[in-house]
Protein backbone atom coordinates (compact mmCIF):
# COMPACT_ATOMS: atom_id res chain seq x y z
CA UNK A 1 0.00 0.00 0.00
CA UNK A 2 2.90 2.34 0.54
CA UNK A 3 3.12 3.04 -3.16
CA UNK A 4 -0.46 4.23 -3.51
CA UNK A 5 -0.23 7.71 -4.97
CA UNK A 6 -3.84 8.27 -5.92
CA UNK A 7 -7.12 7.56 -4.16
CA UNK A 8 -10.07 8.48 -6.33
CA UNK A 9 -13.70 8.76 -5.34
CA UNK A 10 -15.94 8.56 -8.41
CA UNK A 11 -19.60 9.40 -8.09
CA UNK A 12 -20.92 7.26 -10.95
CA UNK A 13 -20.30 3.65 -11.90
CA UNK A 14 -19.31 4.70 -15.41
CA UNK A 15 -16.66 6.99 -13.96
CA UNK A 16 -15.38 4.21 -11.69
CA UNK A 17 -15.07 1.73 -14.55
CA UNK A 18 -13.36 4.29 -16.75
CA UNK A 19 -10.84 5.03 -13.99
CA UNK A 20 -10.06 1.34 -13.65
CA UNK A 21 -9.57 1.04 -17.40
CA UNK A 22 -7.59 4.20 -18.03
CA UNK A 23 -5.76 5.37 -14.92
CA UNK A 24 -2.02 4.81 -15.27
CA UNK A 25 -0.49 2.04 -13.23
CA UNK A 26 -2.13 -0.82 -11.35
CA UNK A 27 -5.29 -0.16 -9.41
CA UNK A 28 -8.02 -1.90 -7.46
CA UNK A 29 -11.55 -1.11 -6.43
CA UNK A 30 -11.90 -0.59 -2.69
CA UNK A 31 -15.11 -0.81 -0.71
CA UNK A 32 -14.67 -1.74 2.97
CA UNK A 33 -11.02 -2.48 2.36
CA UNK A 34 -10.76 -5.17 5.01
CA UNK A 35 -8.93 -7.50 2.61
CA UNK A 36 -7.01 -4.97 0.54
CA UNK A 37 -5.62 -2.94 3.43
CA UNK A 38 -4.43 -6.09 5.20
CA UNK A 39 -2.74 -7.39 2.04
CA UNK A 40 -0.55 -4.27 1.84
CA UNK A 41 0.20 -4.96 -1.83
CA UNK A 42 3.20 -2.78 -2.77
CA UNK A 43 2.47 -3.11 -6.49
CA UNK A 44 -0.75 -1.07 -6.27
CA UNK A 45 -0.57 2.49 -7.55
CA UNK A 46 -4.12 3.69 -7.05
CA UNK A 47 -7.43 2.82 -5.43
CA UNK A 48 -10.93 3.54 -6.71
CA UNK A 49 -13.37 4.05 -3.86
CA UNK A 50 -16.84 2.57 -4.34
CA UNK A 51 -18.69 4.27 -1.48
CA UNK A 52 -20.22 7.08 -3.51
CA UNK A 53 -21.99 5.04 -6.16
CA UNK A 54 -25.24 4.36 -4.35
CA UNK A 55 -24.61 0.63 -4.07
CA UNK A 56 -25.51 0.23 -0.41
CA UNK A 57 -29.08 -1.04 -0.24
CA UNK A 58 -31.29 -4.04 0.41
CA UNK A 59 -34.54 -3.91 -1.54
CA UNK A 60 -36.97 -6.21 -3.29
CA UNK A 61 -39.07 -6.47 -6.40
CA UNK A 62 -41.70 -9.05 -7.27
CA UNK A 63 -39.22 -11.85 -7.89
CA UNK A 64 -35.95 -11.03 -6.13
CA UNK A 65 -34.33 -9.68 -3.01
CA UNK A 66 -31.74 -7.24 -4.34
CA UNK A 67 -28.61 -6.49 -2.34
CA UNK A 68 -26.28 -3.70 -3.41
CA UNK A 69 -22.64 -4.70 -3.60
CA UNK A 70 -21.55 -2.12 -1.02
CA UNK A 71 -23.97 -3.38 1.61
CA UNK A 72 -21.98 -4.11 4.73
CA UNK A 73 -22.02 -7.47 6.47
CA UNK A 74 -23.47 -5.76 9.57
CA UNK A 75 -26.33 -4.37 7.48
CA UNK A 76 -27.01 -7.89 6.21
CA UNK A 77 -26.91 -9.15 9.79
CA UNK A 78 -29.53 -6.65 10.94
CA UNK A 79 -31.74 -6.65 7.85
CA UNK A 80 -35.23 -8.06 8.37
CA UNK A 81 -35.74 -8.19 4.62
CA UNK A 82 -32.51 -10.05 3.82
CA UNK A 83 -33.27 -12.51 6.60
CA UNK A 84 -36.63 -13.47 5.14
CA UNK A 85 -34.43 -15.69 2.96
CA UNK A 86 -33.69 -19.26 4.08
CA UNK A 87 -34.76 -18.70 7.69
CA UNK A 88 -32.18 -15.98 8.23
CA UNK A 89 -29.11 -17.67 6.78
CA UNK A 90 -27.47 -14.25 6.25
CA UNK A 91 -27.67 -13.54 9.98
CA UNK A 92 -26.10 -16.93 10.66
CA UNK A 93 -23.23 -16.11 8.29
CA UNK A 94 -22.78 -12.61 9.67
CA UNK A 95 -22.67 -13.77 13.26
CA UNK A 96 -19.48 -15.72 12.42
CA UNK A 97 -17.98 -13.09 10.11
CA UNK A 98 -15.06 -11.45 11.89
CA UNK A 99 -16.01 -8.93 14.54
CA UNK A 100 -18.43 -6.00 14.73
CA UNK A 101 -15.57 -3.72 13.68
CA UNK A 102 -14.97 -5.79 10.54
CA UNK A 103 -18.67 -6.21 9.73
CA UNK A 104 -19.28 -2.46 9.97
CA UNK A 105 -17.11 -1.84 6.92
CA UNK A 106 -16.70 -5.13 5.03
CA UNK A 107 -19.09 -5.51 2.11
CA UNK A 108 -20.78 -8.46 0.46
CA UNK A 109 -19.49 -7.25 -2.91
CA UNK A 110 -15.92 -7.20 -1.69
CA UNK A 111 -16.22 -10.62 -0.13
CA UNK A 112 -17.50 -12.08 -3.40
CA UNK A 113 -15.21 -10.11 -5.73
CA UNK A 114 -12.10 -11.29 -3.90
CA UNK A 115 -13.20 -14.83 -4.68
CA UNK A 116 -11.25 -16.49 -1.89
CA UNK A 117 -11.68 -20.12 -0.93
CA UNK A 118 -12.90 -19.30 2.58
CA UNK A 119 -15.20 -16.38 1.68
CA UNK A 120 -18.22 -16.80 3.93
CA UNK A 121 -20.92 -15.01 1.96
CA UNK A 122 -20.34 -16.98 -1.23
CA UNK A 123 -21.71 -20.37 -0.07
CA UNK A 124 -24.93 -18.74 1.16
CA UNK A 125 -25.35 -16.96 -2.17
CA UNK A 126 -24.67 -20.21 -4.03
CA UNK A 127 -27.21 -21.99 -1.83
CA UNK A 128 -29.85 -19.46 -2.91
CA UNK A 129 -29.18 -19.48 -6.66
CA UNK A 130 -27.96 -15.88 -6.54
CA UNK A 131 -27.47 -13.84 -9.67
CA UNK A 132 -24.79 -11.19 -9.84
CA UNK A 133 -25.11 -7.96 -11.82
CA UNK A 134 -21.77 -6.65 -13.06
CA UNK A 135 -21.02 -3.42 -14.84
CA UNK A 136 -18.17 -2.71 -17.24
CA UNK A 137 -18.66 -1.18 -20.64
CA UNK A 138 -22.06 -2.85 -20.49
CA UNK A 139 -24.12 -4.28 -17.70
CA UNK A 140 -24.82 -7.99 -17.52
CA UNK A 141 -26.52 -10.38 -15.13
CA UNK A 142 -25.22 -13.88 -14.64
CA UNK A 143 -25.55 -16.76 -12.21
CA UNK A 144 -22.98 -16.64 -9.42
CA UNK A 145 -21.84 -20.12 -10.47
CA UNK A 146 -20.75 -18.70 -13.86
CA UNK A 147 -19.20 -15.62 -12.26
CA UNK A 148 -16.89 -17.64 -10.01
CA UNK A 149 -13.88 -19.45 -11.46
CA UNK A 150 -13.28 -23.05 -10.47
CA UNK A 151 -9.58 -22.38 -9.96
CA UNK A 152 -10.38 -19.49 -7.59
CA UNK A 153 -11.20 -15.85 -8.16
CA UNK A 154 -13.87 -14.46 -10.45
CA UNK A 155 -14.27 -13.43 -14.07
CA UNK A 156 -14.09 -9.72 -13.17
CA UNK A 157 -11.53 -7.64 -15.02
CA UNK A 158 -12.37 -3.95 -15.12
CA UNK A 159 -15.98 -4.52 -14.11
CA UNK A 160 -17.45 -4.00 -10.70
CA UNK A 161 -20.37 -5.71 -9.02
CA UNK A 162 -23.54 -3.66 -8.82
CA UNK A 163 -25.82 -6.00 -6.92
CA UNK A 164 -26.86 -9.53 -6.07
CA UNK A 165 -30.33 -10.83 -6.84
CA UNK A 166 -31.75 -13.73 -4.86
CA UNK A 167 -34.93 -15.44 -6.00
CA UNK A 168 -37.75 -15.01 -3.52
CA UNK A 169 -38.36 -18.77 -3.81
CA UNK A 170 -35.82 -19.07 -1.03
CA UNK A 171 -38.08 -17.27 1.41
CA UNK A 172 -39.76 -20.65 1.64
CA UNK A 173 -36.51 -22.48 2.40
CA UNK A 174 -34.92 -23.38 5.70
CA UNK A 175 -31.23 -22.48 5.72
CA UNK A 176 -28.36 -23.50 7.98
CA UNK A 177 -24.81 -22.16 8.02
CA UNK A 178 -22.18 -24.01 10.03
CA UNK A 179 -18.61 -22.78 10.27
CA UNK A 180 -15.61 -24.51 11.75
CA UNK A 181 -12.96 -22.05 12.89
CA UNK A 182 -10.30 -21.79 15.58
CA UNK A 183 -11.79 -18.73 17.21
CA UNK A 184 -15.09 -16.99 16.73
CA UNK A 185 -13.71 -14.30 14.49
CA UNK A 186 -11.24 -16.36 12.46
CA UNK A 187 -11.29 -17.51 8.84
CA UNK A 188 -13.28 -20.66 7.99
CA UNK A 189 -11.55 -24.01 8.20
CA UNK A 190 -14.70 -25.45 6.64
CA UNK A 191 -18.11 -23.93 6.15
CA UNK A 192 -21.29 -25.74 5.15
CA UNK A 193 -24.44 -23.97 3.98
CA UNK A 194 -27.60 -25.88 3.16
CA UNK A 195 -31.01 -24.67 2.09
CA UNK A 196 -34.00 -26.97 1.77
CA UNK A 197 -37.61 -26.50 0.74
CA UNK A 198 -39.73 -29.41 1.91
CA UNK A 199 -43.13 -29.89 0.29
CA UNK A 200 -45.47 -32.61 1.54
CA UNK A 201 -42.63 -34.49 3.27
CA UNK A 202 -40.35 -34.49 0.18
CA UNK A 203 -37.41 -32.24 -0.67
CA UNK A 204 -38.57 -29.90 -3.38
CA UNK A 205 -35.32 -27.96 -3.53
CA UNK A 206 -31.95 -28.76 -1.95
CA UNK A 207 -28.75 -26.76 -2.09
CA UNK A 208 -25.49 -27.75 -0.44
CA UNK A 209 -22.53 -25.35 -0.62
CA UNK A 210 -19.15 -25.64 1.07
CA UNK A 211 -16.44 -23.08 1.69
CA UNK A 212 -12.72 -23.54 2.28
CA UNK A 213 -12.58 -27.02 0.77
CA UNK A 214 -11.76 -26.02 -2.82
CA UNK A 215 -10.10 -23.05 -4.56
CA UNK A 216 -13.53 -21.35 -4.51
CA UNK A 217 -16.72 -22.16 -2.55
CA UNK A 218 -18.66 -24.86 -4.36
CA UNK A 219 -22.10 -26.40 -4.63
CA UNK A 220 -22.13 -30.19 -4.50
CA UNK A 221 -24.84 -30.94 -7.05
CA UNK A 222 -24.34 -34.69 -6.86
CA UNK A 223 -25.33 -34.64 -3.19
CA UNK A 224 -28.24 -32.32 -3.85
CA UNK A 225 -29.52 -34.69 -6.56
CA UNK A 226 -29.57 -37.56 -4.09
CA UNK A 227 -32.07 -35.68 -1.94
CA UNK A 228 -34.25 -33.86 -4.44
CA UNK A 229 -37.74 -35.33 -4.67
CA UNK A 230 -36.99 -37.70 -1.81
CA UNK A 231 -38.09 -37.96 1.79
CA UNK A 232 -35.06 -36.70 3.77
CA UNK A 233 -34.42 -39.65 6.06
CA UNK A 234 -31.39 -39.72 8.33
CA UNK A 235 -29.90 -42.48 6.21
CA UNK A 236 -30.31 -40.46 3.01
CA UNK A 237 -28.79 -37.39 4.65
CA UNK A 238 -25.78 -39.43 5.73
CA UNK A 239 -25.38 -40.76 2.19
CA UNK A 240 -25.55 -37.21 0.84
CA UNK A 241 -22.79 -36.19 3.26
CA UNK A 242 -20.68 -39.08 1.96
CA UNK A 243 -21.21 -37.83 -1.58
CA UNK A 244 -20.12 -34.34 -0.50
CA UNK A 245 -16.87 -35.73 0.84
CA UNK A 246 -16.18 -37.49 -2.47
CA UNK A 247 -16.42 -34.17 -4.35
CA UNK A 248 -14.28 -31.83 -2.29
CA UNK A 249 -10.51 -31.29 -2.37
CA UNK A 250 -9.46 -29.72 0.92
CA UNK A 251 -5.84 -28.87 1.54
CA UNK A 252 -3.47 -29.01 4.48
CA UNK A 253 -2.56 -25.59 5.82
CA UNK A 254 -1.69 -23.95 9.09
CA UNK A 255 -5.34 -23.79 10.11
CA UNK A 256 -6.18 -27.46 9.62
CA UNK A 257 -5.28 -30.66 7.84
CA UNK A 258 -7.12 -31.95 4.80
CA UNK A 259 -8.17 -34.96 6.85
CA UNK A 260 -9.76 -32.78 9.51
CA UNK A 261 -11.52 -30.69 6.91
CA UNK A 262 -12.89 -33.83 5.30
CA UNK A 263 -14.22 -35.12 8.61
CA UNK A 264 -15.81 -31.78 9.47
CA UNK A 265 -17.35 -31.49 6.00
CA UNK A 266 -19.10 -34.80 6.47
CA UNK A 267 -20.35 -34.07 9.98
CA UNK A 268 -21.42 -30.50 9.30
CA UNK A 269 -23.26 -31.50 6.12
CA UNK A 270 -25.19 -34.05 8.14
CA UNK A 271 -25.96 -31.53 10.87
CA UNK A 272 -26.92 -28.73 8.51
CA UNK A 273 -29.28 -30.88 6.47
CA UNK A 274 -30.87 -32.31 9.59
CA UNK A 275 -31.37 -28.82 11.00
CA UNK A 276 -33.05 -27.74 7.75
CA UNK A 277 -35.46 -30.66 7.53
CA UNK A 278 -36.30 -31.18 11.20
CA UNK A 279 -37.73 -27.70 11.39
CA UNK A 280 -40.34 -28.74 8.90
CA UNK A 281 -41.84 -31.34 11.19
CA UNK B 1 -4.38 15.54 -0.02
CA UNK B 2 -6.50 17.06 2.73
CA UNK B 3 -9.33 15.58 4.71
CA UNK B 4 -11.67 17.31 7.13
CA UNK B 5 -13.11 15.43 10.07
CA UNK B 6 -14.87 16.09 13.32
CA UNK B 7 -12.85 14.43 16.08
CA UNK B 8 -14.31 14.37 19.56
CA UNK B 9 -16.56 17.22 18.57
CA UNK B 10 -13.82 19.42 17.15
CA UNK B 11 -13.41 20.19 13.44
CA UNK B 12 -9.93 19.33 12.21
CA UNK B 13 -8.25 19.35 8.84
CA UNK B 14 -5.40 16.96 8.17
CA UNK B 15 -2.94 16.78 5.33
CA UNK B 16 -2.45 13.13 4.53
CA UNK B 17 -0.87 10.85 1.97
CA UNK B 18 -3.14 8.63 -0.11
CA UNK B 19 -1.63 5.43 1.29
CA UNK B 20 -2.08 6.28 4.98
CA UNK B 21 -4.51 4.48 7.24
CA UNK B 22 -6.72 6.29 9.71
CA UNK B 23 -4.63 4.75 12.48
CA UNK B 24 -1.45 6.28 11.04
CA UNK B 25 -3.03 9.71 10.83
CA UNK B 26 -4.73 9.70 14.23
CA UNK B 27 -1.57 8.73 16.07
CA UNK B 28 0.49 11.24 14.09
CA UNK B 29 -1.99 13.95 15.03
CA UNK B 30 -1.60 13.16 18.72
CA UNK B 31 -4.44 10.73 19.46
CA UNK B 32 -2.16 8.24 21.16
CA UNK B 33 -5.03 6.44 22.84
CA UNK B 34 -5.61 4.76 19.47
CA UNK B 35 -3.22 1.81 19.67
CA UNK B 36 -1.33 -0.06 16.98
CA UNK B 37 -1.74 -3.70 18.02
CA UNK B 38 -1.71 -6.09 15.09
CA UNK B 39 -2.21 -3.67 12.22
CA UNK B 40 -4.33 -6.35 10.52
CA UNK B 41 -7.84 -5.88 11.88
CA UNK B 42 -7.66 -8.80 14.30
CA UNK B 43 -7.02 -7.35 17.76
CA UNK B 44 -9.24 -4.27 17.91
CA UNK B 45 -6.74 -2.15 19.87
CA UNK B 46 -7.06 0.47 17.13
CA UNK B 47 -10.86 0.69 17.42
CA UNK B 48 -12.38 4.13 16.99
CA UNK B 49 -15.98 5.17 16.40
CA UNK B 50 -16.63 6.53 12.90
CA UNK B 51 -20.10 7.90 12.19
CA UNK B 52 -21.45 5.96 15.13
CA UNK B 53 -19.87 2.64 14.21
CA UNK B 54 -16.91 0.89 15.80
CA UNK B 55 -14.23 0.24 13.18
CA UNK B 56 -10.62 -0.94 13.12
CA UNK B 57 -8.73 2.22 12.20
CA UNK B 58 -5.80 0.13 10.96
CA UNK B 59 -7.98 -1.11 8.13
CA UNK B 60 -9.56 2.19 7.16
CA UNK B 61 -7.77 4.31 4.61
CA UNK B 62 -7.53 7.82 6.06
CA UNK B 63 -9.20 9.20 2.94
CA UNK B 64 -12.28 7.12 3.71
CA UNK B 65 -12.71 9.13 6.91
CA UNK B 66 -13.10 12.42 5.03
CA UNK B 67 -16.17 14.20 6.34
CA UNK B 68 -16.66 11.72 9.15
CA UNK B 69 -17.54 12.16 12.80
CA UNK B 70 -14.87 10.33 14.81
CA UNK B 71 -14.64 9.51 18.51
CA UNK B 72 -11.43 8.39 20.16
CA UNK B 73 -10.94 7.52 23.81
CA UNK B 74 -9.67 11.04 24.39
CA UNK B 75 -13.15 12.28 23.64
CA UNK B 76 -15.09 10.26 26.17
CA UNK B 77 -14.53 12.20 29.37
CA UNK B 78 -16.56 15.40 29.52
CA UNK B 79 -15.20 18.37 31.52
CA UNK B 80 -13.11 16.13 33.74
CA UNK B 81 -15.85 13.60 34.35
CA UNK B 82 -15.18 10.09 33.15
CA UNK B 83 -17.71 8.42 30.90
CA UNK B 84 -19.75 5.77 32.78
CA UNK B 85 -17.94 3.03 30.87
CA UNK B 86 -14.55 4.39 31.88
CA UNK B 87 -15.64 4.67 35.50
CA UNK B 88 -17.09 1.16 35.45
CA UNK B 89 -13.87 -0.33 34.05
CA UNK B 90 -11.95 1.29 36.91
CA UNK B 91 -14.49 0.34 39.57
CA UNK B 92 -14.52 -3.30 38.43
CA UNK B 93 -10.76 -3.73 38.20
CA UNK B 94 -11.08 -4.41 34.48
CA UNK B 95 -7.79 -2.72 33.53
CA UNK B 96 -4.41 -4.44 33.80
CA UNK B 97 -1.83 -3.23 31.29
CA UNK B 98 -4.44 -1.00 29.71
CA UNK B 99 -3.44 -1.48 26.08
CA UNK B 100 -6.71 -3.02 24.86
CA UNK B 101 -8.89 -0.77 26.97
CA UNK B 102 -9.44 2.27 24.74
CA UNK B 103 -10.54 0.06 21.86
CA UNK B 104 -12.76 -2.08 24.04
CA UNK B 105 -14.47 0.87 25.70
CA UNK B 106 -15.15 2.48 22.35
CA UNK B 107 -16.53 -0.78 20.93
CA UNK B 108 -18.77 -1.06 23.99
CA UNK B 109 -19.85 2.57 23.73
CA UNK B 110 -20.76 2.31 20.05
CA UNK B 111 -22.74 -0.83 20.81
CA UNK B 112 -24.60 0.53 23.86
CA UNK B 113 -25.45 3.75 22.04
CA UNK B 114 -27.39 1.60 19.55
CA UNK B 115 -28.52 -1.16 21.94
CA UNK B 116 -28.93 0.24 25.45
CA UNK B 117 -30.52 -2.92 26.92
CA UNK B 118 -28.62 -5.92 25.60
CA UNK B 119 -28.20 -9.41 26.97
CA UNK B 120 -24.82 -10.57 28.26
CA UNK B 121 -24.39 -12.67 25.12
CA UNK B 122 -24.93 -9.61 22.93
CA UNK B 123 -22.38 -7.64 24.96
CA UNK B 124 -19.82 -10.44 24.54
CA UNK B 125 -20.47 -10.46 20.80
CA UNK B 126 -20.03 -6.68 20.64
CA UNK B 127 -16.49 -6.79 22.06
CA UNK B 128 -15.48 -10.05 20.41
CA UNK B 129 -13.15 -8.06 18.19
CA UNK B 130 -11.21 -6.59 21.12
CA UNK B 131 -8.56 -9.03 22.27
CA UNK B 132 -7.07 -8.81 25.75
CA UNK B 133 -3.93 -10.70 26.69
CA UNK B 134 -4.08 -9.82 30.39
CA UNK B 135 -7.47 -10.36 31.85
CA UNK B 136 -9.66 -13.16 30.53
CA UNK B 137 -12.45 -10.64 29.86
CA UNK B 138 -14.56 -11.42 32.95
CA UNK B 139 -14.27 -8.05 34.68
CA UNK B 140 -14.58 -6.11 31.45
CA UNK B 141 -17.88 -7.79 30.65
CA UNK B 142 -19.04 -7.20 34.23
CA UNK B 143 -18.10 -3.54 33.91
CA UNK B 144 -20.08 -3.12 30.69
CA UNK B 145 -23.07 -4.97 32.15
CA UNK B 146 -23.00 -2.69 35.19
CA UNK B 147 -23.43 0.27 32.85
CA UNK B 148 -26.30 -1.54 31.13
CA UNK B 149 -27.90 -2.01 34.52
CA UNK B 150 -27.39 1.65 35.36
CA UNK B 151 -29.03 2.59 32.06
CA UNK B 152 -31.94 0.33 32.94
CA UNK B 153 -32.43 1.95 36.32
CA UNK B 154 -32.38 5.46 34.94
CA UNK B 155 -34.91 4.69 32.18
Amino acid sequence: MKNITAYVRPTTIAEAVQLMRQHPGRGKYIAGGTNIVVEKDPTLDYLVDLHHLGLEYITEDDDFIRIGACTTIEELYQSDLANTLASGVFAQVARWFGSTQIRNVATIGGNVADGLSAADTIPALLAMDALVVIVGETERTLPLTVFLRQEGGTILQHELIREFRIPKTFQRARGTFLKQCKTHEDISIVSVTTTVIVHETRCQCVRIALGAVAPIPVRIREAEALLEGQIPTTDLIHRAADVVVQHIHPVDNFRASAEFRTTISRVYTQRALKACVQAEE
Amino acid sequence: MDITVRINGIHRQFTIAAHETLLDVLRREGYKGVKHGCGAGDCGACTVIVNGKAVNSCLMMAVQADGADITTIEGLAQEGHLHPLQQAFLDHGAVQCGFCIPGMILAAKAFLDEHPHPTEEQVREAVLGNLCRCTGYKKQIEAILSVVEQNGRTR
